[in-house]
């Protein structure tokens, strides 16, 4: 039996690290190979926990997969063909202040996440993170892919591809719930639908919408039913969609990021989200509907569900609930379907991921940028599918956005204020120089334990 | 000796009295330009101002004593059979208009320095210049289509790219923009501008400099400016300083022409329409061209810029009337009716008639062989030219710092739905160009200024559905 190694960096997430085991002992095409799947965390409560459930999870599936746990990932690295990573140090804290600082400074943001003013912090302490892993990788497994999950995705995707030699495909489920979306919104099996999305991570567009069967064009049906829609309290997606003439999903939180205009219409998600202790009420709950996530009103406290997911695993272990199926069900992500892509050589077309624009697969955006685009996936590797031009507005709006996210990987190569600070005042949400400055200062210093030091 | 070659200029606009003085003053004043049998044409839709420039152009004839022929006509068709070079620079009550693109923008609340190349109210002005010029260069094609358009218009990118899309005219847009960067670096560095070689990049109004040397040696004069970055006062908002720590390069005039492509400028330097004098809300009611109490690029006791405009019909109007001499200096600039301007028009039509093969500071082309490696091909950038008898081909400059080519890049989008909302006279592709334009920042406030706009200017806009 061959041997196949696979790594899960950041596995003592709740929601990443268990998801993902779950995905790689279910799968049964994996139980062609002797797999041995490698847990790393440098938080050893949660490497346990995460331990202690896919030991169980193992069992629920009858796995013969040989799982192992280490704190250090230079001895989980040596001979892994694939590296899956999702890392981040005190994720809620920092992306609290990578919301309020800013907007502290009148920076009107919606999500602080992934594109605007906080998002460019959030890429330093990220890059911080995976560039280490990635040379890491350069040294002890060059030929693994790296598989990353690590926000903000296009950025880091872009960090490792112009710092390091590894390989590496960025992943998002975003696709997944555009498509998901407008299969509700036709009425259809999101199997039925063949969807085309093109652009950024975040910022994806569905160009082609068509029937898989018979090929037939369904962007005049999804017009109708945009038009039909109850979109609650989302009034961004459907406003891009009249405007660019094409679906973005999921507009108030995350393309929203992108655009300058968005906050007078989506308001402060980041709020509207429960994320933070700023956010919430302060005996709010995680059984508590009274928050609204992706324009829907009545969800839970995102944060505080997360928090709640940790808990559910300590009682599970700890022998007061059984094993539910919320663990055990294969999530939607698309690392194990690709690994066996390439493993058995498929050559599937898979429907999004975040790679190099080689041989311009989105033909008016740079060569170097990190789009997301369809790809096909065989024991070549992953190559984006060709995708054409994208409009031409969305095409300005990501250009600005890719050189931002070049000057935020030079920032970091070169340890450079200068070049932050120019990412910052070519943001589109930034009205003014000696704010973004004074900002910066104040960022740098209150996130200094996180970040590089920049001079 | 042989008989001269015919050159024939055909002059649209040349009513204006900066334009039409100056252009008239460039070909009369040009020694080069004696080995043909020039006929200058000049052509205006303004039969008065046509009938004033007419005149002052026999005069600087005589004063020149330039063998040229002038001839004029209101009725462009009748010009440009037969026309080698045709120079443009035309507008419809452009202070007026520039006067409304400025201040409804920012009763919606978008705050533009400047309302002129870029931000909302440009959107209109580009909507404007297209609907005079795109059927000038139409025209063309059917009367002169070998000649060589020479734009002025504003803004002049956006003008350039509609030709470019639109016609199968080969054209050139220039702007006296480049030749002020580099009067200023010469005056900040205590030298003159002659000993400087001077390599812009980027998109008119928004060029930076990206090599500056001593044209002897060859040697960077960037550490020389560096030294006297913060001690020579570039504009009083210090913003071109501010541009310089940011982003390491050097452009002009910051405060009016680059501010209008950063959001953040109008903090820094205000309304640049206001404080220049554009427009009658922005004016003292009694104010007079020779009033030196506004601020133009960046300096103080300068007189309003539409008034001193004016003021330049009138001087004509004394001289052709006998009050003055012809060499009535103006109170500002010191400059008289004799006076050739710097512009490149001229300049450029020796380099081709007589392959000449200089490289000219800078023009309007587009992006042919990505002369600017980081932005579209098909884009308009300014950089230097090589021009010669074969044409006028962009200098390679290279990449544009990452920030800037950013900047551009979106501009260029903004750019091309522009000229696509003009060629399918389409309003969803003007509200596209408007959203994603880096100073607007409210869906519902970009679309009820466009409204507005559309209506008050509707008398000059191409109609939108």
């Amino acid at each position: 039996m061959k041997k196949l190694k696979i790594v899960v960096i950041g596995a003592g997430s709740a929601t990443f690290g268990i998801g993902t085991i779950a995905d790689l002992v279910a799968s049964a095409e994996l139980r062609e190979f002797d797999l041995t799947v490698s847990l790393v965390d440098i938080d050893a409560r949660a490497l346990e926990r995460t331990m202690a459930m896919a030991r169980r999870i193992r069992e629920h599936f009858g796995s013969p997969a040989r799982i192992e746990a280490t704190l250090e990932r230079t001895e989980a690295l040596p001979g892994a063909d694939y590296v899956i990573t999702s890392v981040a140090t005190r994720r809620w804290d920092l992306w609290e202040k990578d919301y309020y600082i800013p907007l502290a400074y009148g920076f009107r943001q919606v999500m602080g996440e992934n594109g605007g003013p906080g998002a460019a912090f959030h890429t330093l302490r990220s890059l911080d993170l995976m560039v280490p892993i990635a040379r890491d990788m350069e040294r002890l497994c060059p030929e693994a892919l790296l598989l990353n999950f690590t926000n903000p995705e296009s950025r880091v995707c872009l960090g490792v591809n112009t710092l390091t030699r590894v390989r590496s495909v960025g992943l998002c489920h975003g696709p997944l719930a555009t498509l998901g979306r407008i299969a509700e919104l036709l009425g259809r099996p999101a199997e039925e639908i063949d969807l085309t999305v093109a652009g950024l991570n975040h910022f994806h567009w569905a160009l082609e919408v068509k029937d898989k069967a018979i090929g037939a064009d369904l962007r005049p049906q999804l017009a109708q039913a945009m038009e039909k829609a109850d979109w609650d309290s989302d009034g961004l997606t459907p406003l891009l969609f009249r405007t660019f003439g094409y679906l973005t999903y999921p507009a108030p939180s995350h393309p929203g990021e992108y655009l300058g205009f968005a906050h007078e219409i989506a308001g402060p998600q980041m709020v509207l989200w429960g994320i933070g202790g700023v956010s919430r009420r302060l005996s709010a709950r995680a059984e508590d509907h009274e928050y609204v996530i992706e324009g829907k009103s009545n969800q839970p406290c995102y944060h505080l569900w997360s928090l709640d997911m940790v808990e559910r695993i300590d009682r599970i272990l700890a022998g007061k609930e059984p094993l539910s199926e919320e663990f055990t069900r294969m999530s939607i992500e698309l690392a194990v379907p690709i690994i066996c892509d390439i493993q058995f050589d498929r050559r599937h077309r898979q429907l999004a991921a975040n790679v190099p624009n080689r041989g311009r697969a989105i033909a008016n955006l740079p060569e170097e940028a990190i789009v997301e685009v369809p790809i096909r996936v065989g024991a070549a590797g992953v190559e984006p599918v060709s995708v054409g031009p994208l409009p031409e507005a969305l095409a300005g709006l990501c250009s600005l956005q890719i050189s931002i996210q070049k000057l935020l990987v030079e920032a970091y190569r070169q340890r450079s204020q200068d070049l932050l600070l120019q990412a910052l005042v070519i943001d589109p949400v930034v009205d003014s120089v000696p704010r973004a400055r004074a900002m910066m200062e104040t960022m740098l210093k209150v996130q200094a334990d996180y970040l590089p030091q920049m001079r | 000796m042989n008989k001269k070659s015919k050159l024939k200029i055909v002059l649209i606009g040349a009513g204006s009295a900066g334009f039409g003085q100056g252009t008239i003053a460039d070909i009369m004043a040009e020694k080069a330009l004696r080995n043909f049998q020039v006929t200058a044409v000049l052509v205006d839709v303004d039969e008065a101002a046509l009938r004033r420039m007419h005149r002052l152009a026999e005069k600087l004839k005589e004063y020149y004593k330039a063998p040229f022929a002038v001839e004029s006509t209101p009725d462009r068709r009748t010009a440009l059979p037969g026309a080698d070079y045709v120079i443009t620079s035309v507008a419809t009550r452009r202070w007026d208009y520039w006067q409304k693109d400025f201040y409804i923008p920012a009763a919606y609340g978008f705050r533009q320095t400047y309302g002129e190349g870029a931000g909302p109210g440009a959107a209109f002005h580009t909507l404007r210049s297209l609907n005079l010029m795109v059927p000038i260069a139409k025209d063309m094609e059917e009367l002169c289509p070998e000649a060589l358009l020479i734009n002025f218009s504003n803004p002049e990118s956006r003008v350039c790219l509609a030709v470019s899309k639109l016609t199968r005219i080969n054209a050139v847009g220039l702007c006296h923009g480049p030749i002020h960067t580099l009067t200023r670096i010469s005056e900040a560095l205590g030298r003159s501008a002659e000993e400087i070689e001077l390599t812009v990049g980027g998109i008119n109004h928004f060029h930076w400099a990206l090599e500056v040397r001593e044209k002897s040696s060859g040697r960077d004069l960037y550490p020389d400016i560096d030294r006297v970055i913060d001690s020579y006062e570039w504009d009083i908002k210090g913003f071109t300083a501010l541009m310089y720590h940011l982003f390491g390069k050097i452009t002009y005039p910051a405060p009016s022409h680059p501010g209008e492509y950063f959001p953040f400028a109008h903090e820094l330097v205000g309304p640049k329409a206001l404080e220049w004098g554009i427009g009658r809300v922005s004016q003292r009611l009694s104010s007079t061209g020779s009033d030196l109490e506004y601020v133009l690029e960046g300096r103080r006791n300068m007189p309003s810029y539409e008034l001193w405009s004016m003021d330049l019909v009138k001087r004509i109007d004394d001289f052709l009337a006998g009050k003055i001499p012809i060499t009535t200096p103006d109170v500002f600039f010191k400059t008289d009716l004799t006076h050739p301007t710097m512009e490149l028009a001229i300049p450029i039509i020796c380099d081709i008639e007589l392959d000449r093969k200089r490289r000219e500071l800078a023009g309007n082309v587009v992006n042919h062989g990505l002369a600017v490696a980081n932005l579209p091909e098909d884009a308009v950038v300014e950089v230097p030219l090589e021009v010669g008898a074969s044409g006028i081909q962009p200098v390679q400059v290279g990449p544009l710092p990452e920030a800037l080519a950013g900047v551009c890049a979106l501009q260029i989008s903004i750019m091309k739905l522009l000229v696509e909302a003009y060629r399918q006279k389409s309003k969803a592709l003007l509200l596209q160009a408007l959203m994603i334009d880096p100073i607007v920042d409210s869906y519902r406030r970009a679309r009820e200024m466009m409204e507005t706009m559309l209506k008050v200017e509707a008398d000059v806009l191409p109609e939108l559905h």
